[in-house]
């Protein structure tokens, strides 16, 4: 070979490595861009979507709905009563670790394409998507992911010995309310009458 | 001043000093009967080391009229000479004059060597004069010896020059003299006084690739990079090249980022690749957090380069009186045919006589003179004029 032949060699190898390099790097960066998503999606304490990614994935679904005019989406929100007397009793790290489990049993209950997210405090919400039983008052609290809420909240509860329950307010897309303001607006409303009615309680309409 | 450069291919030291006075004599242009300063290049490899040289220097240029140092590739104006001696001479015409600071046997009393050389330095940095380092090999640790000598340097720094060269046997011989005798592990520091001076540093390599930590180093070696070691990216930087050449890795130094800016600061090569790879060695000193990414050095952006510095250098000064060249023997390797060119260019555009040689290892400040630094693969273009 010759010197001007060594040295195209030279930088073919140069490039060869640097290449590999760059495939690293950008799997790195990739691991990293994952990463901050997740941070930026993310609730810290209970690890569930936080406000803002929350109301991103909701959008999302209520702009399939309105296209395919096919699906429904009840928007729930979701509240533990006498949480506070945990707070009260235990403190704020034992709230936490409540909120936690919280957490653990709302993802567990729920399906797969289910939304699930921490509102603020002790609020959350659920965008449970085609379900029958919330059309109708009567049999809505007979909904199997809100009964086994309930029972593994009751049970949470019989640990500290607070009879903790869930209360939730229902609005239903697009049959009562089209866009999401209005829906959060209807839900967290008919949390409150639930809470006023005496906790426990799922109010539909 | 007057300086004229001259060479000789005689090969016996004395025959070849009395060929370049006799030239000097005979230049009707140079309109003096002798001279106040010599500084000498020549080949180790023709005129063999023995215990006459100092002797021989003194008694053809005069006791302390002189430095002298060894040269593989000197500049003699326009050309550029192997194997012989290449003679700058010197003669003030208005306020110039000079001094000639030794220093030997680095190894013993280090700290002490490095404050004396400092302060001399720091008192002629406050007037118009440039220090010209003539330094010896020194076993591969003058550069570490730069660096530490950076510290306490004080701005603007006026320091420049570079590494004597010579190998013979693949061993490296590169001495300096002066009249004190001669210098294996140490330096010589000429300083002009009464002068003004421009000058450049010229690189021209193109940086390629992503930036690289140097996690383990000790002095010129590297052992880790990003916390692996470093025989993974040698493996495949030497596939299906002759690594008993080393000269080919010359063409692609690493270049040092520097810290802060995150700009080239300074340029290392290769000096030596083990077998087991275990480490790279490299022409300078290299520490442990530095960053670098890998260069290639293409002849006519590297020519181009050098070309604008040198262009950059007279416009600054208006008048060049003397141009001194220290260019890195890398960098001429890469240059190729056009090392020769280069010399011509720059004595073209300084219109002045040319003198220097490819060293192992260049020394100059900053663009800016805050911080000396000690360079590979670079050349250090320097125009000068007495005041």
């Amino acid at each position: 070979m010759t010197r001007q032949e060594w040295k195209i060699r030279l930088l073919l190898n140069i490039l060869k490595e640097i290449s590999e390099r760059y495939d690293e790097i950008l799997e790195e960066n990739k691991k990293l861009l994952e990463q901050l998503h997740r941070e930026a999606t993310t609730d810290q304490l209970t690890g569930l979507l936080n406000r803002k990614a929350l109301l991103e994935e909701l959008k999302k679904e209520i702009a399939k709905i309105k296209r395919h005019n096919k699906e429904t989406l009840c928007l729930c929100f979701v509240d533990m009563d006498f949480f506070k007397k945990i707070n009260d009793t235990y403190g704020h790290a034992e709230g936490d670790k409540v909120l936690k489990e919280f957490a653990k049993i709302l993802k567990s209950n729920v399906r797969v394409y289910d939304i699930v997210g921490r509102w603020g405090g002790d609020e959350f919400i659920l965008g449970i998507i085609n379900c029958e039983y919330f059309n109708d008052p009567k049999v809505c609290k007979k909904c199997p992911i809100f009964e086994r809420i309930s029972k593994n909240v009751k049970a949470l509860g019989n640990k500290y010995n607070i009879p903790l329950n869930v209360s939730c307010g229902v609005a239903k897309i697009p049959s009562e309310v089209k866009d999401l303001e209005k829906a959060l607006q209807l839900a967290d409303k008919r949390l409150y009458t639930a809470k006023k009615l005496g906790k426990g309680r799922v109010i539909v309409d | 001043m007057i300086a004229r450069v001259y060479y000789s291919r005689v090969p016996v030291l004395k025959f070849a000093l009395e060929d370049v006075i006799r030239q000097l004599k005979y230049d009707i242009f140079y309109k003096s009967e002798d001279f106040d300063l010599a500084i000498i290049a020549f080949s180790p490899e023709i005129y063999p080391i023995n215990e006459s040289i100092v002797e021989t220097f003194n008694e053809y240029l005069g006791e302390n009229k002189w430095v002298a140092f060894h040269s593989v590739t000197s500049f003699v104006n326009d050309k550029t000479v192997e194997e012989g001696l290449v003679a700058l001479f010197l003669k003030f015409q208005k306020n110039g004059n000079f001094s000639i600071l030794t220093v030997r046997d680095l190894d013993k009393n280090y700290e002490k060597r490095l404050k004396e050389t400092a302060e001399y330095i720091n008192f002629y940095s406050k007037i118009k004069a440039i220090n010209l380092m003539f330094a010896s090999y020194s076993g591969g640790k003058i550069g570490i010896f730069i660096e530490d000598l950076n510290t306490l340097l004080k701005e603007p720094v006026n320091i420049l020059g570079g590494v004597a060269s010579g190998l013979i046997n693949n061993g490296v011989v590169a001495n300096v003299y002066t009249s004190e005798g001669e210098i294996r592990n140490g330096f010589a520091i000429l300083t002009l006084k009464n002068v003004d001076f421009c000058f450049g540093l010229a690189q021209g390599l193109r940086t390629v690739g992503p930036i690289y930590k140097i996690t383990k180093a000790v002095n010129n070696r590297i052992y880790e990079v990003n916390g692996e070691p470093v025989k993974n990216i040698m493996e495949k930087l030497i596939e299906g090249l002759p690594i008993e050449d080393i000269r080919i890795f010359w063409y692609s130094p690493i270049v040092i980022l520097d810290e802060k800016e995150g700009i080239v600061s300074i340029v290392r090569v290769i000096k030596d690749i083990p077998d087991d790879l275990g480490y790279v060695e490299f022409w300078g000193p290299i520490k442990a957090d530095w960053s670098f990414r890998f260069s290639f050095g293409l002849k006519e952006e590297m020519f181009y380069a050098g070309t604008k510095e040198a262009l950059r250098v007279q416009k600054s000064l208006q008048k060049v009186e003397l141009g001194f060249n220290f260019s890195c023997m890398g960098r001429q390797y890469a240059l190729e045919d056009l090392h020769i060119e280069e010399a011509r260019h720059y004595a073209s555009i300084f219109n002045a006589p040319l003198f220097g040689f490819f060293t192992l290892g260049e020394i100059a400040p900053d663009k800016y003179r805050k911080h000396l630094k000690f360079y590979n693969q670079t050349s250090v273009v320097v125009g000068v004029k007495e005041l």
